[in-house]
């Protein structure tokens, strides 16, 4: 099992250096960011963390509130935007390996 | 839990998962940030003067009520500086454009 996920982080930090040094997790990043723009993520996210900071004014620090948006963000990821950024890193694996 | 084989799934899924990550942190931080000089600046110590900002408040920003606010406008008098008739809030502008329509007939 470890064996598997650092042989799964080598693997990742590797094409983690190429894709920042060719420029391209800086473009899907940014594609990322703007879908959940435009799918009102943001928004949502902003909406939860201002209400968790008032329900519990000067109590929160960065790691609780961290914590606590964490798991909120990845499921209010719509679906489509998931499949479209997977899309788009996959096409770029496939054309580093070719 | 069974080892999955590295697949470009999986190592596509995990460097969404990281950029996710990062994107929430960030966002976090501004979060935090922006209470932190909002609190600031206002000098509240428990935020009650920000529940206007919430959805669905019924207050507006200065924190006075939106209903209350709209029938005292609506229920307030206007002297119409063209025929010196005092005019209801609600019906001054309906008033304002056939009044001034009159006098330049």
């Amino acid at each position: 099992m470890a064996k598997h996920e650092d042989e799964l982080d080598q693997i990742k930090s590797q094409i983690q250096e190429h894709l920042v040094s060719s420029g391209n997790y800086d473009a899907i990043n940014k594609q990322l960011k703007l879908q959940l723009y435009e799918a009102g993520w943001f928004d949502k996210m902003s909406q939860i963390a201002n209400r968790e900071l008032l329900e519990n004014e000067g109590t929160r620090n960065f790691d609780q509130l961290y914590a606590f948006m964490k798991p909120k963000a990845e499921e209010l990821v719509p679906a489509k935007v998931k499949e479209d950024i997977l899309e788009k890193i996959k096409a770029y694996l496939n054309d580093i390996i070719e | 839990m069974t080892d999955q084989p590295i697949t470009f799934q999986v190592v596509a899924e995990s460097l969404l998962k990281d950029m996710l990550e990062n994107i929430v942190r960030q966002h976090t931080l501004v979060n935090i940030a922006n209470r932190i000089s909002i609190q600031k600046t206002v000098g509240s110590a428990n935020g009650s003067s920000f529940s206007n900002t919430l959805v669905g408040s019924n207050r507006d920003i200065f924190g006075q009520d939106k209903q209350k606010l709209k029938s005292t406008e609506t229920a307030r008098y206007f002297q119409c500086e063209n025929c010196s008739r005092k005019i209801a809030g609600a019906r001054f502008a309906q008033h304002i454009s056939k009044c001034l329509e009159r006098r330049k007939r």
